[in-house]
């Protein structure tokens, strides 16, 4: 199967176009993996289902065996491990920065010098997390250092 | 050998270049003022400093890489100022660079431990910083890649 890749312009929607004689069974896994898994997180907002999308998070958080999601403004508890996130969303804009945060690489404003060799990451909507020190040289090798 | 001995090995190792160096400095001042003159010392310093040095290297350990709060990465960092001091003043009376009992020379060379200590502290904050800010170039870049 040929697989093509184009560049879009920046603003310009991302767009999956599948071409085939027939939509086989391992095709329409694919697609279902793309419309719902990946990207959505579903969540209850007062007593209404919500989906999020990824994109959206700014962070997730594990505090006393719950992990919460973290928007700009709104933060909702989620029926995710923090590892079950790290795993599917590996190889995107998520990454692992301590034992019990997950944060989105592209809302972070800057990252700052810490004590003890850590590093602090400034998100876009004004909070401050920490990158723990056993994390860093992956923090490095994602940002191509 | 694993990464993180990799690391460990190269940051005690480079921590012993700055402390050997700042030794010798420090050792040079010290004779300078209890010794005025032109004094004699014997070829033993050459071991002395070196060996105070690595003793002093291995307080990184004092600094693991698990996950710790601030509070105790503070706690961490004045073990082990202390901890230099113990190894240097104990081997100060040990090797008979401070005489027993003279608290002048205590005294300076806790100073020149202190001066070692913040000069070494402030060139690791520095290369911290300056790794921040070649961060901060790279999660621009990988940002822009993303059509952030």
């Amino acid at each position: 199967m040929k697989i093509t890749i184009q560049d879009i312009a920046p603003g310009e929607e991302e767009e999956i176009i599948v071409r085939c004689r027939d939509l086989d069974e391992a095709l329409l896994r694919v697609i279902h993996e793309l419309k719902t898994r990946r990207g959505k997180f579903t969540i209850t907002d007062n007593d209404k289902i919500r989906q999020i999308d990824a994109d959206d998070v700014y962070y997730f958080e594990a505090v006393d065996n719950k992990v919460f999601l973290c928007l700009e403004k709104a933060v909702f508890e989620i029926k995710y491990k923090l590892y079950e996130i790290e795993e599917e969303y590996a190889g995107t804009d998520f990454f692992r920065a301590s034992k019990s945060v997950i944060i989105n690489l592209a809302k972070v404003k800057q990252f700052a010098p810490d004590f003890g060799g850590r590093f602090e990451a400034q998100m876009k909507n004004g909070e401050k997390l920490i990158i723990s020190r056993q994390y860093v040289p992956a923090l490095k090798k994602r940002l191509g250092m | 050998m694993s990464e993180t001995v990799k690391r460990r090995v190269r940051e005690i190792l480079l921590t012993f270049c700055m402390v050997t160096t700042g030794s010798v400095l420090v050792s040079a001042a010290y004779i300078k003022v209890f010794w005025p003159g032109d004094p004699q010392i014997k070829v033993g310093i050459l071991w002395q400093i070196p060996v105070i040095s690595f003793v002093c290297s291995l307080g990184n350990f004092l600094h693991p890489y698990r996950e710790v709060s601030r509070r105790r990465a503070m706690l961490q960092k004045i073990s082990h100022y202390l901890y230099i001091n113990v190894v240097v003043l104990g081997g100060g009376y040990y090797f008979a660079w401070i005489e027993k009992g003279n608290m002048l020379m205590a005294m300076t060379m806790a100073f020149g431990i202190m001066v070692v200590f913040v000069v070494v502290s402030a060139v690791v904050w520095s290369w911290h910083k300056r790794e921040t800010e070649h961060l901060n170039r790279k999660l621009q870049e990988y940002q822009a890649k993303k059509g952030d």
